[in-house]
């Protein structure tokens, strides 16, 4: 980290200030366009619940799905499902990140991994996660552990696959570099590897969280007992639709913040590691 | 890519050559005789987890029993079914949406956010309006598989480049010609990329589906066998799945080489 990284801080900080003000112009056109574009969306909705009726039990209002969330609220169910979700969620996150990144690197830099443990990740990679639920559940039982080991098998490889291709590609000068400068291997993988390789790997998490977020969500509507998904599972089963509308309004919220973080370690990245 | 030149089938043998992988393999069949020993000797002591040995022999059973040829019929026509409509209705919309700047600008942020909710929290929703039943199990299909489609096309319809579009101008084409000489070829690579994602999600939803609402198919038969603790039929249906994704992608791979050469050829020189 310390080596590559301090080198550009004095540039980064010389270049915020421009940066930001051009991306301000830039952002006040997007944000325009990005408000002409909701019109459609906003439309329907506001049609919706001008016509529709509250209590329909197929397409209730948007005040009716207000209503619906705001129950499970008073109701005190609806931030601890939230935190479980993301929890789950996080967790999955760092052990893909963690998991897949040393693999990777291994499968990226040693030719002999890299052909050894192929198949088999090809394999399991072409599996989809949903199958896996209810085997795990018999197997493991329904714990935050089986949810945890569902979302990893699920989500592990955009950052292993980006690390891996990243690794292949790296400059060979980098790993004279260490012969040159006499490095131990801790100091060439911490001061040379790490740094080269960690554009690579948050991109790989970019790609990698929101799918992170959908078999999160996935693995608790299957099971039908925790978070968010589980919530609106039930919400399902007991013909409550406007809550079920609410909910997946939702989640779609803690999917577009969780876009936005993204969006932001991307703008950050570009700018900064680049 | 000069492989792609010399025509389709030696290229295809070269590329299966290059693929066998005597090393990956052995690694393979050494972690699954790993997993049968540790079942065996009872190192890993889960009630239910099978051996693999005991995966390989309940094929015979699932082949002979009555359920499973027809489930699999019922999941990969819906796949392929909801999947083909819903692709070809997101052709059409990303072509008003990629040709006309007003329909672009006041739409597309709309089409972001919808894409943006996760589709699987869509299946909730699908069972309220539509009940446990295989119309909620293609609507579901035929939802995810819009968008990728959708947002991939018109990438690659507004992408085209403005030259190309003069050229058409300058030949005088017509606005149909120009659609369907200029515009959808240059479109084509992104909505391709769109095409596959867009299947594999088809697959993976109709199989949800199955497993949690509608009593069809091979997701269904995998949560039986979950009823009937019989994890290792449980397994050997999720390899089919596994195995049908990868089979459902080969063969998308293969029309789009056959069908439109100059295509994959970009594919494969961005990949």
């Amino acid at each position: 980290m310390t080596t590559v990284l301090d080198q550009q801080t004095p540039s980064t900080q010389a270049g915020k200030g421009r940066g930001s003000s051009r991306a301000a112009r830039g952002g006040g056109k997007a944000a325009v366009r990005f408000l002409t574009g909701l019109t459609p969306l906003v439309l329907l909705l506001v049609i919706w619940q001008l016509v529709g009726t509250y209590a329909s039990p197929y397409f209730p209002t948007p005040k009716a799905w207000w209503d619906g969330v705001g129950a499970l609220r008073t109701a005190g169910q609806l931030w601890p499902a939230i935190g479980y979700t993301l929890r789950t969620f996080i967790i999955a996150l760092v052990l893909n990140t963690v998991i897949g990144s040393v693999l990777g690197f291994l499968m990226g830099g040693v030719r002999l991994a890299d052909r050894s443990l192929g198949p088999t990740t090809e394999f399991i990679r072409a599996i989809p996660a949903a199958a896996l639920v209810p085997v795990l559940v018999l197997i493991m039982g329904i714990s935050e552990t089986t949810d945890v080991a569902v979302v990893v098998a699920g989500t592990l490889w955009p950052v292993m696959i980006s690390t891996r291709s990243a690794m292949r590609r790296m400059n060979p000068v980098l790993r004279d570099v260490a012969r040159t400068l006499r490095l131990s291997r801790r100091d060439w993988l911490v001061k040379v590897a790490f740094p080269a390789l960690l554009p690579s790997i948050l991109v790989g998490i970019q790609v990698m969280a929101p799918m992170t977020l959908i078999v999160t969500l996935l693995v608790e509507i299957v099971t039908g007992t925790s978070g968010v998904g589980g919530l609106l599972s039930s919400a399902e089963q007991n013909f409550m639709s406007a809550q079920v509308y609410g909910l997946v309004c939702v989640a779609g919220l803690i999917a577009l913040v969780i876009n936005v973080c993204v969006h932001l370690i991307e703008h950050y990245t570009s700018r900064h590691l680049r | 890519m000069t492989a792609v030149s010399t025509g389709l089938a030696p290229a295809a043998l070269r590329q299966h050559a290059r693929k066998v992988n005597p090393l990956g393999l052995l690694t393979g069949v050494v972690l699954l005789a790993v997993w049968q020993l540790l079942v065996a000797v009872k190192a890993l002591n889960l009630k239910y987890l099978p051996t693999p040995w005991q995966i390989i022999t309940s094929y015979g059973e699932l082949f002979t029993g009555t359920p499973f040829p027809g489930a699999l019929g019922h999941t990969v026509s819906v796949t392929l079914i909801g999947w083909a409509v819903a692709s070809a209705a997101a052709i059409v919309v990303a072509l008003l949406l990629g040709l006309s700047r007003i329909a672009w600008n006041w739409s597309m942020s709309s089409m972001e956010l919808l894409r943006a909710l996760p589709a699987i929290t869509m299946l909730p929703i699908a069972v309220v309006i539509f009940g446990l039943s295989s119309t909620m199990e293609l609507v579901l299909v035929m939802y995810v598989s819009f968008w990728p489609v959708l947002i991939g096309t018109a990438r690659g319809i507004r992408s085209v480049d403005p030259l190309l579009r003069d050229v058409g101008d300058t030949l005088r084409l017509g606005r149909l010609a120009v659609i369907r000489k200029i515009v959808l070829p240059a479109a084509a690579p992104l909505c391709v990329v769109g095409l596959r994602i867009s299947l594999t999600l088809a697959l993976v939803l109709a199989v949800v589906a199955e497993i949690v609402a509608n009593p069809a198919g091979i997701g269904y038969q995998i949560a039986f066998e979950q009823q009937a603790l019989r994890p290792d039929l449980m397994f050997a249906c999720i390899f089919v799945v596994g195995l049908l994704g990868i089979v459902l992608n080969a063969l998308l791979v293969l029309a789009v080489r056959l069908t439109m050469p100059g295509v994959s050829r970009t594919l494969e020189d961005a990949a």
